[in-house]
């Protein structure tokens, strides 16, 4: 295959998008490279689930151009398998009869196809999965019985599993504790460095954001601010993405009172 | 039981009964998962609309059954995606409808040969060799497709926003589901009738996942609950002189509710002490 080297993981032209009322995104533009961590940070209801539907190819905008990994996303679409995703945590339905590894094979159905079964190499890279984001001993667990932030872990080993050029997470953090989102966030630091994976992750915490990834984008239904990840810490920019009478309360890189109440 | 067997109509009701047990509880472990139940009760009762067309037109009411309930399975699919009506309401509708058509049809066809009562509780004299072939082929073919497409439809009915997103064609598998229960819903309206079919699109389903989390054991739990309740509930139809749909989701019920205490108690056993 041959495929222009500086291709963007996603690229985002004046997307304009809406259910039945107002318009949810407004002439957004972006642009994710390979091999980077995108973070789209914004308030509840800013679009930000909405906007990774478009890149899945889960609806299309009603204007603009999309582009993901080269090509116009549409599902149901075979050349899906190149994009690993974690959706907006809802938590299962108990009696599900899953275990957390068979939840970690369905992210391999995709480079299966239809009428292959998973096989041993398969659930070897599933369990290998599981073990990246700590899970491995509760592979035979039913996904069900899991907790929360259990439940998210096996859900990104899932996105993991299909080895994904482009990985889309909503609000990945959910749930987790602040060790667990410290490891994740250095396990997708780590695949990006090792594979040239790109990540476009979308979250309400801008302390989380700005702390992990190498571009963002500050999102309330269009684009306020794009670029460098501490360039969106000014007040002016996060008044207009949240509104005034925000309390902004800034996380450094290296914050000492996160190890204090990790600790404590 | 062997004076049972010798009798030619017995036999043919439980080989069918057999089939359909196993197809019925199949695709119940599905449409358990994926929330179908209640476009079970819609679509059986739909069906009864088709049965009665079939004896006004005087022609055979599973010929016209089949293509009247396979269209309102994927009409409510189609209703409900739509997602501007609850699904709830839709199917509210369109089983009454199909319902009240049928009840029409009836009275203009004033003929009585149908034999209603067993159309809408079945019974075990109905069953003819024809029904029989149906049964088996129609069978084969939903239980082929059910095992090809296990991990799509297991996948499905877990998450479908991450299904679609990695390529699958939900909207299609949706609606070969809708059409497989039709199909399975028809061919169990001679030996179940109407109005009780549906149970057994839920309580195999239900019973089994009461007892493990696993899906495979699941599956075996389910079509064990099916055939047991069948054959159980034939037996009992024969030597009481019931209705064999009544007697089946009896036992199938009773069967229900043991697991469901059994379940319990093992959770119980399983929880940690406090
Ligand atoms: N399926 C839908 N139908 C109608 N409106 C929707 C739907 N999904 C989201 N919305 C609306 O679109 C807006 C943006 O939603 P969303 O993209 O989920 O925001 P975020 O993920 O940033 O919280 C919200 O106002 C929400 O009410
Ligand atoms: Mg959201």
């Amino acid at each position: 295959m041959t495929e222009n080297k500086d291709m963007p993981a996603v690229e985002l032209r004046g997307i304009w998008s809406r259910y039945d009322g107002d318009w949810v995104l407004r002439n957004v533009s972006l642009t994710c490279p390979m091999g980077s961590i995108f973070g789209i940070v914004g308030p509840n209801g800013g679009g930000k689930t909405t906007l990774l539907r478009i890149i899945l190819g889960l609806m299309s905008p009603d204007r603009g151009e999309v582009r993901v990994l080269g090509k116009v996303p549409r599902a149901p679409d075979r050349n899906h398998s190149d994009v690993g995703y974690l959706p907006q945590l809802s938590l299962a339905h108990r009696d599900f009869p899953v275990s957390a590894l068979d939840v970690v094979l369905m992210g391999r159905y995709a480079r299966l196809g239809i009428l292959r079964r998973p096989g041993a190499g398969d659930r070897a890279r599933a369990l290998e999965t599981l073990g990246l984001v700590g899970m491995a001993d509760r592979a035979e667990r039913p996904f069900g019985s899991l907790s929360g932030g259990e439940q998210q872990r096996v859900s990104i080993a899932r996105a993991l599993a299909g080895d994904p050029r482009l990985l889309l997470l909503d609000e990945p953090s959910t749930g987790i504790d602040a060790v667990g989102q410290e490891s994740f966030y250095r396990l997708l630091a780590d695949l990006r460095d090792r594979t040239g994976l790109a990540v476009v992750m979308v979250s309400h915490d801008i302390g989380v954001i700005t702390a992990h990834t190498d571009r963002i984008a500050c999102l309330n239904r269009t684009i306020h601010y794009h670029g460098a990840p501490d360039g969106c810490l000014n007040r002016e920019i996060l008044e207009r993405t949240y509104g005034a009478g925000l309390q902004v309360v800034v996380h450094d890189r290296e914050c000492p009172t996160c190890e204090d109440e990790r600790d404590g | 039981m062997g004076e049972i067997l010798a009798l030619e109509f017995m036999r043919r009701a439980l080989a069918a009964g057999v089939i359909l047990s196993t197809v019925l509880a199949t695709i119940s472990f599905f449409v358990v998962l994926r929330r179908f139940s209640f476009i079970g009760v819609g679509v059986s009762h739909s069906a009864f609309g088709g049965v009665a067309l079939g004896a006004l037109l005087g022609v055979s009411p599973t010929a016209v059954a089949i293509p009247f309930a396979v269209g309102v399975a994927n009409a409510i699919g189609v209703v409900s995606r739509k997602g501007k009506i609850g699904i709830d309401a839709t199917i509210g509708i369109f089983f009454s409808l199909a319902m009240a058509l049928g009840i029409i049809f009836i009275g203009l066809s004033d003929q009585y040969n149908v034999d209603l009562f067993g159309y809408l509780f079945g019974s075990i004299l109905a069953v003819t060799t024809g029904d029989l072939i149906l049964t088996a082929v129609l069978g084969a073919v939903i239980l082929g497709l059910t095992l090809v497409l296990f991990k799509e439809f297991l996948f499905v009915a877990f998450d479908e926003e991450v299904a679609r997103a990695s390529g699958l064609p939900v909207v299609l598998l949706d609606h070969l589901l809708l059409t497989m229960l039709a199909l399975a819903v028809v061919m169990s309206i001679k030996v179940i009738g109407i109005v009780l079919v549906s149970a057994l699109l839920v309580i195999p389903g239900a019973t089994a996942l009461q007892l493990t989390r696993r899906y495979g054991p699941a599956i075996v739990y389910s079509i064990v609950t099916g055939l047991v309740a069948t054959v159980g509930g034939l037996f009992l139809s024969y030597y009481a002189d019931l209705a064999s749909g009544a007697t089946i989701v009896t036992v199938a019920s009773f069967i229900f509710f043991v697991a469901l205490l059994f379940g319990r108690f093992r959770r119980r056993a399983h929880a940690p002490k406090s």
